[in-house]
């Protein structure tokens, strides 16, 4: 018969149409990795320079100010301040004093001191209603007073709509004056005498003043005046105290920078040198802080820059040729260098907060008394400390799945075993669906009971419970050698029907221990258990803790196990074992000597599947467990896992920030692991497969 | 010997506690569950001090701190501040059980416990249902045509003001003169329906002012009899499926969580089945045995194994953000930065699910190609045939059971898969339902809810656990069903095929 043209037609398109459908599979699994990894990959990188502009000024720039979104730059000459564009087109003008000693911008204030006297303005980038972007500015004069005796450098510390903190420091003494906006002085917070010439301050989070000197000495003088805690350091060319003042870094005569921050113990607080960046040779000359995060910019005495990250350590871009100052603005996203000249960089530096030290690694945290592992990705407030170390969440993603192996490994591979081996089949047949049913039961149903029952089931009945996990089995061994004493010579065949004589034994045992709970509490734990336990321990009872998930999601594992664990037997050769039989050893010595042994590693791969499906569990962890990131090992602490993290982060993270990309890069680890335990698991049963032909 | 052979009752165990946790997980839902539906009766406690209290008996504790105590729901939560009141057993003088207490299911401030006494009880029943009806006629307008007129205007008004396009004013104020009389219709229906009050005397003798509007259900529970009881039982499982869910979920039904489930699983099914057969039919027809092959084969086996976060998160990142920012970009510009296709929808919790029951599909249709006899084929060859007619005629009709299969296993593992949704669009209360009359009827961008949400969102996310306790367990309870019936229609039919592969000694 022939063929049209039209059918041999349709049959190549029907050909390649399937084609097409079998390798998009391949597409879907190719384009989940590649995507994953695209959106995580970034987070490793630096910052570099994605533009530059250089603006020329005619006269000398004594200080400089770039607004939050970069695209305004101001800058102060003598007489007079300047808004320019980022292309250096004239925007604005202000007048200012002549003689002018030293301008400086800070957080919509600017502070101008001649020789005797300072001015103090509110200083400020307005835009024009229509658009997000700033387009002007506003300079409006406060007041002016003269320097008090003795200061030399005046700066602002903080400003409020009524009053402003301004810090005075000359050679040896050191001020901190409260004024009204009228110019009122309202109190006088510190007055101190010091041992040595300061040469910078700031004010610290708790409102004691953070003073270093020349010759190496950090002093913290705190607001009643007293010089409480001094530390020393080999010299110092540079100072500046970090966003949220929690923390300031110190650059010695070596080049060496370190990062202080207090900690609180116990109501006194003590210095610690959290962070040590080594020196590179060259000595510092000033150092520039972000407003926005820990980034800081560094100023070496060859007129070269270095951008750090304060808690990763981490050099995120150098700069060469750079003349005297360098501005970093409110978003991060530029920099602004002054003196001479003005150049604006355009950066990308998206990822400052992330290092591998950051994700895997003990960080010094700021207000740490040690360096600790601590997921916490966000606080209350903007100038928080991101924390981002992935070691609490593989912590517990590892120590979830343990516990439910412990409770589901033997129970699925004994199940299995008896099923396989010792079961009557017609009970196979109904016990068989009754193990798939159970692999299709929603996870979220199983986290739900977990939660919601069994958690203060077990809060309530825990010794009763655990006394009953232990003696059942003891007492099921007993009923059945009694069984097998009595009944068996009597004629009974029991083989393969076991099951009903035990059943009457679980009900009758496990039942009376759970009913004595109560008085087995008293007893044991001379009242309550968890009072018992918080005073051994000294950790508190967490109703959702590691013992309910280990039910939990072993109850959502066993499937898998008993699953493939029975596969892996019923691959064992019925020869095998009917020649085992016929050399005369009894059934149990078969099962143990030879399928056991037959099956191992089938059985093994079972359990790493288990493993697998365990890890990236996410509904039951996250609703029977606390969620709360700790590395505790007590099994009756709650934990948050890998997957659980994503699900509770995930919706709520804005696209293509850090912790976006950190759970990207969960998910990915997840992702792998996996991977890596199916193709693994894969290999062996391969050749099983193989053997056992 | 004799201690071996007592090892297998060790087995034995294990094998019984796994179907014990089985059954046991049925047990324990429906035991929670079911009750919430029984309709108890409404006790008169009376206290030695001379206290009244009407009220359902939840339950005695006789070990309480201070001798046996009783839980009761005494309702009125508007009055009374609480649901649940405890009172000494002690200090019970007598319970009775009148006849004419009432007990009153409301849209808000939880159940209403008295008597009515100025108005007889058919007559109440005859204001209560007009009164519903017009509550009925209400709320299809609100949610209808006054929806989507409201819809249409800010459309048009975004079109004029962000685009400059001119002649739609007449339009414009069209709409406008229609969406003002609609609302001054329902307003003046509403009051209408709000003025007819009635009041109901509470156990303490004081009155309260009710309103019929906001009244959902009148039982006279004390006065039923138990097949009454066993009917009414029934009747109100039955509401909690079709009903919408009151007081935040946690009263009422869960009619647009099972709704929501069914849409997301059709969706599901639209992309899944078609593309998991024909990448079965692929390796079990065409592809010769080769590295490709090899390579398919084990990707979806691994497929199968990576955690479905994974597929949630892959959902956010690839279909949400960057397949439905583009479509933002593309088609609706004009609403930017304000997101429509570029968030969690409908159609990105389907695709994500259907990523992530792909290898489920294929894995069981490959089973039912495989059950299709080789004679089969070769018959339909040797009467000339091509591959396609082949396979469009023998192959596939014999080997559908084993496809159904798959997409049977797939739709229970969708309608209970959580964390993905939780990425792509689910919503505890969605505002409207992904499916409805205005154009374009299917709605793929809407948000959506789901019955497994459901269960977390209820039982982990509301304020007041104990009392969303009824829905949660019940929401439980239909979901355990459904897959329970998913899973065992796919068991009973793969085990034919099975017999029939058996059979024909393939």
């Amino acid at each position: 018969m022939m063929r049209s043209a039209k059918k041999e037609l349709i049959n190549k398109t029907a050909r390649a149409l399937f084609a097409a459908g079998g390798v998009s599979v391949l597409i879907v699994i190719i384009l989940i990795l590649i995507f994953l990894f695209k959106e995580t990959i970034p987070v490793f990188s630096g910052a570099e320079i994605t533009g530059k502009n250089s603006i020329s000024v005619s006269s000398k720039i004594i200080g400089a100010s770039i607004s939050e979104r970069g695209n305004l730059i101001s800058y102060v000459f003598q007489g007079g301040l300047s808004l320019v564009d980022r292309n250096g087109a004239n925007i604005n003008r202000f007048d200012l004093p002549e003689k002018i000693l030293s301008a400086e911008f800070k957080k919509n204030t600017l502070l101008v001191a001649d020789a005797d006297k300072i001015y103090l303005y509110d200083y400020r980038y307005v835009s024009d209603g229509s658009a997000s972007l700033d387009s002007n500015a506003e300079l409006i004069s406060l007041f002016q007073c003269p320097m008090p005796k003795g200061m030399k450098t005046a700066v602002v510390s903080s400003k409020d709509d009524t009053s402003v903190d301004i810090i005075y420091y000359g050679d040896k003494r050191i001020q901190l004056i409260k004024y009204s906006l009228g110019g009122n002085i309202e109190q006088v917070k510190i007055d101190t005498e010091i041992l040595s010439v300061i040469k910078s301050a700031e004010v610290y989070f708790d409102g004691s003043l953070i003073a270093v000197s020349e010759d190496g000495r950090i002093y913290v003088i705190d607001e009643s005046g007293n010089v409480s805690d001094v530390l020393k350091e080999d010299g110092i060319s540079a100072f500046g105290m970090l966003t949220g003042k929690r923390g300031f870094v110190v650059a010695d005569l070596s080049g060496n920078i370190s990062v202080f921050s207090s900690s609180n113990r116990e109501g006194s607080s003590s210095f610690h040198k959290i962070h040590k960046i080594e020196s590179s040779g060259k000595k510092v000359t000033s150092i520039f802080l972000s407003d926005k995060d820990r980034t800081f910019a560094v100023i070496y005495e060859d007129g070269s820059m270095r951008l750090y990250y304060s808690t990763t350590e981490k050099l995120l871009l150098e700069i060469n040729d750079i003349n005297g100052n360098m501005l970093i603005s409110g978003n991060g996203k530029n920099l602004l260098s002054y003196g001479s000249k003005l150049h604006l960089y355009d950066i990308k530096n998206n990822h400052p907060d992330i290092s591998f030290k950051a994700l895997f690694g003990k960080i010094w945290y700021e207000g740490y008394s040690e360096p600790a592992y601590v997921w916490q990705s966000t606080g209350g407030a903007d100038d928080f400390e991101p924390k981002y170390s992935l070691m609490p969440l593989i912590f517990g993603t590892v120590k979830g799945s343990l516990f439910a192996l412990l409770f589901a490994v033997p129970l699925a591979l004994c199940g299995a075993l008896f099923m396989n081996q010792f079961m009557h089949p017609d009970l196979q047949r109904l016990i068989k669906p009754a193990v798939e049913i159970m692999a299709g039961l929603p996870s979220v149903i199983i986290g739900f009971l977990g939660g919601l029952w069994l958690a203060p089931v077990l809060e309530q009945y825990l010794p009763g419970i655990l006394l009953g996990l232990v003696i059942t089995p003891v007492a099921v061994i007993f009923a059945g050698h009694l069984v097998e004493k009595f009944f068996t010579r009597s004629g009974g065949e029991i083989y393969g029907k076991e099951i009903f004589i035990i059943l009457p034994v679980i009900v009758l045992v496990f039942g009376t221990s759970i009913m004595f709970s109560n008085e087995i509490s008293t007893v044991v734990f001379n009242g309550d258990f968890k009072d018992f336990f918080f005073t051994k321990t000294g950790t508190p009872y967490d109703q959702r803790n590691a013992i309910v998930v280990g039910f939990a999601m072993g109850f959502a594992v066993i499937p898998v196990i008993f699953s493939l664990a029975e596969d892996a037997l019923s691959f064992v050769p019925r020869e095998i074992i009917a020649g085992s039989l016929a050399l005369g050893l009894s059934r149990w010595q078969t099962v143990s000597g030879v399928v056991l042994k037959a099956a191992k590693s089938g059985i093994v791969s079972a359990v790493m599947i288990g493993f697998g499906r365990a890890v990236g569990e996410t509904m039951i962890v996250l609703m029977a467990t606390g969620n709360t990131p700790l590395m505790s090992l007590s099994p009756f602490n709650g934990f948050r896992t890998l997957s659980a993290n994503i699900a509770v982060e995930l919706p709520e993270t804005a696209v293509g920030s850090s912790p976006y990309r950190i759970l990207f890069l969960s998910a990915l680890i997840l992702f792998i692991f996996t991977f890596a335990i199916n193709i693994l698991t894969g290999f062996i049963r391969g050749n099983m497969r193989k053997e056992s032909k | 010997m004799k201690l071996e052979k007592t090892y297998t009752y060790l087995l034995a165990f294990s094998m019984l506690c796994i179907i014990l946790m089985v059954l046991g997980i049925f047990t324990i839902v429906a035991m929670n569950g079911l009750p919430y539906f029984w309709l108890k009766n409404v006790a008169k406690v009376e206290m030695t001090d001379g206290k009244v209290y009407y009220g359902e008996i939840a339950g005695v504790n006789p070990k309480a701190e201070n001798g046996s105590e009783t839980k009761l729901k005494v309702g009125n939560r508007k009055i009374y501040g609480q649901d649940f009141l405890r009172i000494k057993d002690s200090e019970i003088k007598s319970v009775s059980y009148p006849k004419e207490i009432i007990m009153l299911e409301r849209d808000e401030w939880g159940n209403a416990y008295g008597i009515i006494s100025d108005i007889g009880g058919k007559e109440f029943d005859n204001i209560h249902s007009s009164v519903m009806e017009d509550k009925k006629e209400i709320m299809s307008l609100e949610k209808g045509r006054l929806l989507s007129i409201n819809e249409e205007i800010s459309k048009l008004n975004h079109r004029i003001t962000k685009k400059s396009e001119t002649g739609l004013e007449e339009k414009l104020e069209k709409l406008k003169t229609e969406s003002a009389v609609i609302e001054t219709d329902l307003n003046s229906k509403r009051e209408q329906a709000l003025i007819k009050t009635f009041s109901l005397v509470l156990a303490d003798g004081q009155t309260d002012e009710l309103k019929y509007y906001d009244i959902v259900k009148k039982y006279q529970p004390n006065d039923v009899s138990l097949a009454g009881k066993v009917w009414i039982s029934v009747k109100r499982f039955f509401e909690f499926i079709f009903a919408d869910p009151r007081e935040s979920n946690t009263e009422g039904g869960i009619f647009p969580a099972i709704f929501g489930t069914v849409i997301l699983v059709i969706l599901m099914s639209i992309f899944v089945f078609p593309l998991g057969v024909i990448a079965a039919v692929f390796l079990s027809e065409y592809a010769k045995e080769g590295f490709l092959v090899k390579l398919i084969r084990n990707t979806i086996y691994n497929l199968a194994g990576v955690p479905s976060i994974v597929y949630g998160v892959f959902g956010l990142g690839f279909f949400v953000y960057a397949m439905g920012g583009s479509i933002d970009r593309i088609f609706f510009s004009d609403y930017l930065p304000s997101p429509t296709f570029g968030t969690g929808g409908i159609i990105w919790g389907a695709l994500t699910l259907a990523v992530l029951t792909l290898p489920v599909v294929i894995v069981a249709s490959l089973e039912g190609l495989k059950s299709v006899p080789h004679m089969y084929r070769e018959g339909s060859y040797s009467l000339g045939s091509t591959k396609w007619e082949v396979i469009k005629d023998v192959v596939i009709p014999n080997a559908m059971p084993g496809m159904l299969t798959g997409l049977i296993l797939a739709i229970s593992r969708a309608a209970g898969e959580v964390a993905p949704l939780m990425m792509t669009g689910v919503v505890k209360s969605a505002v409207a339902l992904p499916f409805d009359s205005s154009f374009p009827f299917i709605h793929l961008d809407r948000k959506f809810m789901h019955l497994g949400f459901h269960i977390y969102d209820v039982g982990f996310q509301s304020p007041n656990i104990e009392a969303a306790r009824g829905v949660v367990f019940n929401t439980t309870l239909i979901l355990l069903i459904i897959v329970f019936a998913l899973n065992l229609t796919a068991i009973l039919i793969r085990n034919r095929i099975r017999n029939k592969l058996s059979r024909s000694g393939v």
